[in-house]
């Protein structure tokens, strides 16, 4: 069972900013990169489902996500709707999809989970808003830009678009997403760089989450 | 007329890399260039549906290509059902479109025909791939460009992707596309320039196209 209302994960992400995505099939590396990004100030948290045993790693998570109250974790790169059931059955407090799929918006409809696909249109986006997603994630960010997300404000405001891909940790991409009017920023292969995640320093991956959450905060502004 | 398994077609495609598309309305032009564009080397060739007679010259191309044994010839930019039905049962090796038509899936599974939708976003390649697309057309390549093959090959992995429009027949244009991870490219205009067409260059069209194709292979083995 989700540990969030819709309501919750929705102004969580918004005031989150960042929220990273990750996978991992070493579920103790997994689990330690999840804790390391709660103490640099994670508090949503999205894991791809990208390899064979994600499930499994999944809810290993889920459980060490027991001792953080305030962390609401989700299941991420999910593509229909029997999968959606599995991961929200298993306790997922959000499911995030590359694609806009209407199957998906019908099980977490049913399940009053948050739904939060991929699109890369405004014709996707309205289509996925009129059936129900409140959080939209515009996806591939990089090549869309942040341009396309200060055309398509004013035109159904109200708008609030989550991006991935090509989102750096640094001032120049961070503030100008946020700037464009971006809700929230989704940052993977970025953060999680290979070279942290094979020395596996926990310590480096906690000092970089912390700078990019401190410039998101003051881009926000 | 020759007959080739969706598999075969599919299997050319990876290995020539490149599709030249290609229309014209005099059908002597259109022989010549698909016979230069085989002598440099290509193996599937997609003839587009732009023109009024385009019917006519594809279906009188369908014969003249019969000299080769080892060559694919599929009809591009159909955009409905009853225009895919009327190329298929004219001969057509393949068809490819420039949008993501459901109907045209329904002809082309009923037909045992590879069908090549045209498609933008990830949201329409997973629809295609869901109604059937084996190989998928990625339309307009140059407004996407190989940033976004590469944003989404790690998301959906097995994609067999063809990106056509923009591509150029350089080595920094093709190597950009191949190491984002597409199977082939669509090469129109950038091959076919106006140019050798009026002056009916048969020769530099040739080395042109050969050209292309030796760029790909270098790339490959890198």
């Amino acid at each position: 069972m989700a540990r969030f209302t819709k309501r919750q994960v929705v102004s969580g992400m918004k005031e989150a900013r960042i929220v990273p995505l990750f996978t991992h099939d070493n579920p103790k590396d997994a689990q330690e990169v999840l804790e390391a990004a709660y103490e640099g100030g994670i508090r949503v948290f999205e894991f791809t489902n990208r390899r064979e045993n994600s499930f499994e790693v999944f809810k290993h998570l889920l459980s060490v996500s027991g001792k953080y109250p305030d962390l609401m974790l989700g299941i991420g790169t999910i593509l229909d709707g029997p999968t959606t059931k599995k991961f929200i059955d298993a306790g997922a407090d959000f499911v995030i999809s590359p694609i806009m799929k209407l199957e998906m918006a019908k099980v977490c409809r049913e399940h009053d989970i948050s739904w939060i696909p991929g699109c890369a249109t405004l014709t996707e986006i309205v289509t996925a808003k009129d059936n129900g997603a409140e959080i939209i994630k515009l996806f591939p960010g990089s090549v869309l830009g942040p341009g396309f997300v200060s055309s398509v404000m004013p035109v159904v405001p109200g708008l609030q678009l989550m991006i991935t891909g090509g989102v750096e940790p640094n001032e120049k991409s961070i503030s100008s997403w946020l700037k464009a009017g971006a809700a929230c920023l989704g940052m993977g292969s970025q953060l999680f760089t290979k070279e942290i995640l094979e020395q596996k320093n926990w310590m480096l991956l906690k000092q970089r989450i912390q700078e990019a959450l401190t410039l998101a905060k003051a881009a926000a502004k | 007329m020759a007959n080739f398994s969706n598999d075969t077609i599919q299997q050319a495609m990876k290995s020539s890399g490149m599709i030249p598309v290609f229309y014209h309305a005099d059908i002597e032009v259109a022989k010549a260039v698909v016979d230069a564009s085989y002598k440099g080397g290509v193996r599937v060739f997609e003839f587009t549906n732009r023109g009024e007679n385009a019917f006519q010259v594809f279906s009188e191309l369908l014969k003249h290509v019969q000299k080769y044994s080892d060559l694919m010839l599929g009809i591009g930019t159909v955009m409905d059902a009853a225009t895919t039905q009327k190329f298929i049962s004219a001969g057509a090796h393949f068809i490819v479109s420039p949008v993501l038509k459901q109907e045209m899936a329904g002809i082309c599974q009923k037909e045992n025909k590879l069908w090549i939708p045209g498609c933008a976003t990830l949201t329409e390649i997973v629809t295609a791939k869901d109604l059937g697309a084996k190989v998928i057309k990625i339309f307009p390549g140059s407004v996407l460009g190989p940033g976004f093959v590469s944003s989404i090959m790690p998301v959906v992995p097995g994609l067999q992707l063809m990106p056509t429009g923009g591509v150029e027949p350089t080595e920094a244009n093709l190597s950009a596309w191949f190491k984002a991870g597409v199977i082939c490219v669509g090469m129109g205009s950038q091959l076919f320039t106006k140019d050798i067409i009026e002056t009916k260059n048969w020769a530099k069209l040739e080395q042109s196209v050969a050209d292309a194709l030796d760029i790909i292979v270098k790339i490959r083995k890198k």
